[in-house]
């Protein structure tokens, strides 16, 4: 029955990892990336936001910035394994498929291997099945629209929303915008790497400061 | 292809680091969950629509359906609605305007 419960309980996920993975697709198709390549990032990188950035900058950074951008860019899952600790000892596939949406459903299940390994399994599978699709869809039809690269916008742009209205602050918000406009202003030839920093350094000072009060 | 790799590893190592060093060791960075995914969504949203040369309209058009965006979200709070509702309005503008 466990499977029968994972299906049922990913079908929500389904939905939207189909419709994002299929998108993002389409996306890396249309800039020219190998469908192959394409394919396999969703298998070995599996992380939405991060694989949709990766279309944008892969050939416009260095080797060390795109490892330290997709590092911090996901830096949030270390907290999701943090938390699996004890649950995960020694799970590799299931620590290497923690995603948002597979955190968010089994931390409010009990624990039980079977049930959170079909879970994973299921969420990598449309994960992958959407990109192939988008992929083939892309090769196969012809269509000239401009514009399709902006769903990386939106999907920032509601994901920071929804950060936003969860945590009820705007202080990073001005964090990140003062970051990069500062050395946007400047003029720096690695705005990315520079603003990253600086926030960094920014947000340790603060929580030195209310550790200290 | 090695680019791939790169952000694969990168990747992989949010995920494992805190099963290969102790939680005591990733404890320590801990004050950066809540403030720092804002910060980096934020410079990377920049980044996407403030590139070296900003195009007057490209940007006005980001501008706008960033506002759609917002305003989709807030109204249905459906994550798919607004991204890809936001999309298609800027797909529209972009290519039918005058």
């Amino acid at each position: 029955m466990n499977f029968k419960d994972a299906i049922r309980d990913t079908l929500p996920i389904f939905v939207s990892y189909f419709a994002l993975s299929f998108s993002f697709g389409i996306l890396a198709t249309k800039e020219g990336l190998n469908p192959y390549l394409t394919i396999l990032m969703s298998v070995i990188i599996y992380s939405g936001a991060l694989q949709f950035l990766l279309i944008g900058i892969y050939s416009k950074l260095s080797l060390i910035d795109i490892f330290i951008t997709s590092f911090l860019f996901n830096f949030r899952q270390l907290f999701y394994s943090l938390t699996f600790l004890d649950r995960y000892k020694n799970q590799f596939y299931k620590i290497f498929t923690l995603t948002d949406e597979t955190f968010a459903l089994l931390s409010k299940r009990k624990v039980n291997k079977d049930y959170e390994f079909y879970v994973s399994i299921l969420n990598h599978f449309y994960w992958i099945i959407g990109t192939i699709l988008g992929v083939v869809f892309a090769s196969y039809v012809e269509f000239k629209l401009k514009g399709l690269d902006f769903v990386l916008v939106s999907l920032f742009v509601v994901i920071l929303l929804e950060n936003i209205l969860k945590e009820k602050r705007v202080f990073p918000l001005f964090v990140g915008v003062f970051s990069y406009f500062l050395f946007y202003f400047l003029g720096v030839s690695n705005i990315l790497i520079f603003s990253i920093f600086l926030s960094f350094i920014i947000i340790l000072l603060k929580s030195k400061r209310s550790k200290s009060d | 292809m090695i680019e791939i790799l790169t952000a694969a590893f990168a990747n992989f190592l949010t995920r494992f680091l805190p099963f290969i060093f102790l939680r005591k060791y990733a404890n320590r960075f801990l004050f950066l969950k809540d403030d720092f995914p804002v910060v980096l969504l934020t410079i990377l949203t920049l980044y996407i629509i403030f590139p070296k040369n900003v195009e007057f309209q490209a940007l006005s058009y980001q501008l706008i359906a960033i506002l759609v965006t917002v305003v989709l979200h807030l109204t249905f709070k459906k994550a798919l609605v607004s991204i890809f509702l936001g999309s298609f309005f800027y797909i529209f503008l972009l290519n039918y305007s005058l």
